[in-house]
């Protein structure tokens, strides 16, 4: 029942929004991530470089994604996390689920997960983790929106 | 007449790209020797020892019959392979130059003085994400970015205080300013002028070089067309009024950082460098008036004799290619000099101490292969920006390699090397191939914007990760003796004041400088933008002089050039 | 059950009434997947004489049809058209995955205003298009669309069913590429109502029209097709090209466009809906194929067999 033959809606492929709103063009990782879950038989919705929070939000629901997947490295992470997280409520966006990664100290980790961001891994994550972790998400969410 | 005549005469190869198929063909033809030799060794000597027939993965030992042999080549002649300079460090060690900056001017001043204090022989500054996108610290998109990666500057106000008592007269600066360069190199030039300094005797490096940012590190404002265009502006600028100024360093780094081999860093930061000396060529410039401060900015990466190869055959095809196809004629013109910085993307978040054995030994590979200038990481970078300390340490480490590692006294000690000549050859004729491909595909910008580059660069980066994933390539301490529980290391925080600091900065500036001095120095700036043929520099550093922000100045240019967005790569 | 999903699909019709995003997006979803409800939804939104209009863009790989897009959107969306895009990209054939690019190009132009795009992946369908398009054109109707852009897959060769679905065809290539060649060859040339040579900007670009203008002069007894330049980098041509959808738009008689779509949508999603169903059947559901394996029926009569149980769907 692969490639999204099957009408039941938990086998419907994971969407993601692979986003990067950081003013920051290092997408050596966004890519490298694009392509494992993409070869992990997600479909990958990637906006390009530099979109804000309200752009991810419009798009996350325009494009019905299960998933946000945000890669910050430059240091902003907790403030654009709580924006994102922000404008979710504001839109009463429901069953979207919010992973977050990149280089995020361990100090700051307990905060983001607070907000609802899990995941939050660091470079040199095997890639493995990272899809399992999208997938549980992602069942999570659509379950709450379907 | 038929379609496919039509079809055929557009096939017709430029006269450039037959250039670049033929070197290749040359080098390829030179590549495919015998190997007689290796081969008996093999079945006599080496299956014997091992008891079985030897796998196919690449021989273990080289000899004469894999180098064309450097037979005559001598360091300080063409096609300097074997480096620029005669005596090489025997004369004078390469320039300690470490990359700084962040928080706000001030932080980075402090911080520029500590490094002179303790050595550094050079400046080099890295500016913050907003400054480099053009975004006003006081802007909401800079909220929590605000002297993170760099030094902010959002007006001449904050270049002033980031130079403040520092001798731009005796100093080298170099500036990694890619998409705002013509606007940060104005204020530069704005500030020593206030301070009585003339261009002429300003020294430093711009890290200008725009069309690497298309392809790896993804920073600009506008079509790719706009920016070459300053990049004219500032080469012709430079070219007559600042003799000791390196108005564009080609860089090879950012390529490499976002996940290209050595050999597509080698052969793509070449290909940008030759588009560039085609844009002094079709200004009206003779080649050996702008090419000889044309400077190269490299990677150094983990694999030894990878990156030592790279180094001199990058030097040899810029020889020769500046010889043969473009007939330069002084020596200068010929001699790739380079600027080289160890890998960061080597650096592990996990056990960070280890990376001050990565960056001393890719260190060790830059002097091997004999680059002018270097920047050493510091071991907590993979985490933040450095400490003092940090900093600190990575300077010494090129201190220990000068000073106690007695590698500056023989030039290109490793020449002759059956294996390094080898594996030079090689990268050469990979290089040529670029170029040939590139060439037949119109040329470095159309590569570019048909994501050609940056596709083989994603290709490259992924299946590193996946050798990576699967154990094939290690990280030590990321897939191998890794550790469960780590010590912490101190970092770098860089506050909330900066941001602050830098909004109160920019509020007192809106309100002192005069609104309509701004209002016309940024008319004439568009005026001069539209019209194809000023120059923009004396525009622009009049726009800086009146205190108009770096976001005022990108905003006139995004209403007369507009924006760009990437291609599509996978 | 049935009441919940009753209930579902009346909100959801309610909220595509409303023009509310999330239930698009949703609606649109569900034509992707088709759970049960969605038969009940469709059949209670869709109304024939409220479909979109829509112009059907394809051209190989590199000729810049998202760029293109990018540029046109705005304009269609100001001349007073409540405009839709539906980007279309391949899905792994392996995994299943896809890599949904289109937005890098689109995004900033089309954020503004109430342009609605969706990227589709065609989850295995060839040709082009994908079996939900219709559901999405039926979604966004409801919606008050009246205007669809749809970017097809662009895969070269077999990209010709997006003229099932179209008003009008555009066909985009570049300079320099030997595109129109490829296209002659794969038939693209023959579906296109407006040519559109992108990059004009580029060396080669005069050849290029040269080439469609002597290969346009061989067709006959067809409608007129029209050839447009157009650059992303100098905005040149794009203007015109709208001018010339427009025009285009008002001469072609919708009357035999919608009884085509109509029937060709209706054979691919019947056939789409057997293939699911053959799947199922000789897949383990019952052990099937095992068990008449096990009966030494030859594979031809298997199959037929195995049609005549796929006639409960």
């Amino acid at each position: 029942m692969a490639n999204g033959k099957n009408p039941k809606s938990s086998d419907r492929p994971i969407r993601v929004l692979l986003a990067k709103p950081a003013i920051d063009g290092h997408d050596r990782g966004v890519y490298v991530l694009a392509r494992a879950f993409r070869d992990a038989g997600m479909e990958v919705i990637y906006p390009g470089l530099l979109p804000t929070p309200e752009e991810i939000i419009r798009i996350a629901i325009d494009e019905d994604v299960d998933v946000i997947a945000i890669s910050l490295l430059n240091g902003s992470h907790v403030t654009i996390f709580k924006k994102v997280m922000e404008l979710l409520k504001k839109n009463r966006v429901q069953g979207i689920a919010v992973v977050g990664g990149g280089i995020i100290p361990d100090a700051d980790k307990p905060r983001l997960e607070k907000m609802g961001v899990s995941g939050n891994y660091g470079p040199g994550t095997p890639m493995s983790e990272i899809i399992a972790h999208i997938r549980k998400r992602a069942g999570e969410a659509r379950s709450k929106r379907w | 007449m038929g379609i496919s005549d039509l079809m055929a005469s557009d096939k017709k190869e430029s006269l450039s790209a037959s250039y670049w198929g033929k070197k290749a063909k040359l080098l390829s033809a030179r590549a495919s020797k015998s190997g007689k030799k290796y081969a008996e060794w093999e079945s006599k000597v080496l299956a014997p020892w091992i008891g079985r027939k030897p796998p196919n993965v690449g021989k273990i030992v080289y000899t004469d019959e894999d180098a064309s042999g450097i037979d005559g080549e001598m360091p300080g002649v063409y096609p300097f392979t074997r480096g620029i300079y005669p005596n090489m460090y025997a004369g004078r060690p390469w320039t300690m130059r470490m990359f700084s900056g962040f928080g706000t001017p001030e932080d980075t001043n402090a911080r520029l003085k500590y490094l002179l204090k303790h050595g550094e022989t050079g400046l080099s500054i890295a500016f913050d994400e907003p400054t480099l996108y053009g975004v006003d610290c006081d802007s909401e998109r800079a909220e929590g970015e605000i002297g993170k990666c760099g030094v902010n500057v959002t007006s001449l106000k904050d270049m002033e205080v980031l130079f403040d008592g520092i001798p731009l007269d005796r100093v080298s600066t170099s500036m990694t300013i890619n998409a705002p360069a013509i606007i940060l190199f104005s204020m530069y030039i704005v500030v020593a002028q206030k301070r009585g300094i003339k261009p002429e005797s300003l020294s430093g490096t711009l890290q200008a070089d725009i069309l690497k940012e298309y392809i790896a590190q993804k920073e600009w404002f506008y079509p790719p067309e706009a920016h070459l265009r300053m990049i004219k502006d500032m080469m012709l600028y430079s070219v007559g009024k600042m003799p000791k100024w390196n108005y564009i360093s080609v860089s090879g780094y950012h390529i490499r950082e976002a996940g290209s081999t050595a050999a597509q860093e080698l052969a793509f930061t070449l290909a940008d460098g030759f588009h560039y000396v085609d844009i002094g060529i079709a200004a009206g410039l003779d080649v050996d008036d702008f090419a000889p401060r044309i400077s190269f900015f490299f990677d150094s990466s983990m694999e030894m004799f990878e990156e030592i190869a790279k180094f001199r055959a990058a030097r040899r095809i810029w020889a020769t290619v500046m010889k043969e196809k473009y007939g330069a004629k002084n020596p200068k013109s010929l001699k790739l000099r380079f600027h080289a910085q160890t890998s960061g993307y080597t650096l592990t978040w996990q056990q960070p101490l280890n990376n001050i054995s990565r960056t001393a030994l890719e260190a060790l590979y830059t002097v091997l292969g004999g680059a002018q200038s270097i920047h050493t990481n510091s071991y907590d970078e993979a985490l933040a920006l450095p400490t003092e300390e940090a900093a600190k340490v990575a300077l010494r480490t090129q201190q220990i390699i000068a000073e106690e590692a007695s590698v500056k006294d023989v030039v290109d000690p490793l020449g002759g090397s059956y294996y390094l000549e080898s594996l030079t050859d090689r990268m050469e004729l990979e290089a040529y191939e670029y170029f040939d491909r590139i060439g037949k595909m119109g040329g470095v910008l159309e590569a570019i914007k048909r994501g050609y580059l940056q596709s083989e660069i994603a290709n490259a980066s992924y299946e590193r990760q996946m050798r990576l994933e699967h154990g094939e390539e290690v990280m030590v301490g990321v897939n191998k003796y890794r550790e469960e529980s780590e010590r912490q290391i101190n970092t770098l925080k860089v506050s909330m004041a900066a941001q602050r600091t830098q909004r109160r900065r920019l509020a007192g500036v809106r309100k002192s400088r005069s609104t309509s001095r701004v209002a016309e120095s940024l008319a004439r700036l568009r005026k001069a933008m539209v019209s194809d043929t000023a120059n923009l520099m004396p525009y622009v550093m009049d726009a800086v002089s009146s205190y108009a922000t770096i976001g005022e100045i990108v905003k006139v240019g995004r209403d007369v050039y507009g924006e760009w967005k990437e291609p599509k790569i996978i | 059950m049935v009441t919940q999903s009753n209930s579902r699909a009346k909100a959801l019709a309610e909220g595509l009434r409303r023009g509310d995003r999330a239930s698009i997006a949703r609606c649109i979803s569900m034509a992707e997947d088709r759970p049960e409800e969605f038969s009940e939804l469709i059949s209670g939104i869709y109304d024939p004489k409220k479909m979109p209009r829509v112009i059907g863009v394809t051209g190989p790989p590199g000729c810049g049809k998202s760029t293109l897009i990018s540029q046109i959107a705005p304009l269609l969306s100001a001349s007073g058209h409540r405009l839709g895009i539906i980007a279309i990209d391949a899905s792994s054939p392996f995994t299943g995955g896809s890599f949904l690019g289109n937005r890098i190009r689109m995004e900033g132009t089309i954020s503004s205003g109430d342009i609605f795009m969706r990227s589709i992946a065609t989850r295995g369908t060839k040709g082009g298009l994908t079996a939900s398009i219709m559901g999405a054109l039926i979604t966004l109707s409801c919606a008050g669309f009246d205007l669809v852009i749809v970017e097809s897959v662009g895969a070269g060769q077999a990209d010709v069913d997006i003229l099932d679905i179209s008003s009008t065809v555009l066909l985009v290539l570049a300079p320099g590429l030997g595109d129109e060649i490829q296209a002659m060859k794969a038939g693209t040339m023959e579906i296109a109502d407006i040519f559109v040579v992108n990059k004009a900007d580029l060396p080669g670009a005069d050849q290029s029209k040269r080439a469609i203008m002597a290969y346009l002069s061989t067709m006959q007894g067809r409608t007129p097709k029209k050839l447009a330049s157009t650059s992303c980098t100098t905005k040149g041509g794009i203007k015109e090209l709208v001018g010339l959808i427009k025009e285009h738009e008002d001469q072609v008689d919708t009357g035999p466009f919608i009884e085509r779509a109509f029937k060709t949508e209706v054979n691919r999603i019947a056939k789409e809906i057997l293939s699911k169903r053959v799947d199922e059947l000789s897949g383990n559901e019952s052990g099937n194929l095992s068990s008449m394996l096990k009966s030494g029926i030859d594979p031809y009569s298997a199959a037929v067999k195995l049609l005549g149980r796929a006639k409960r769907l």
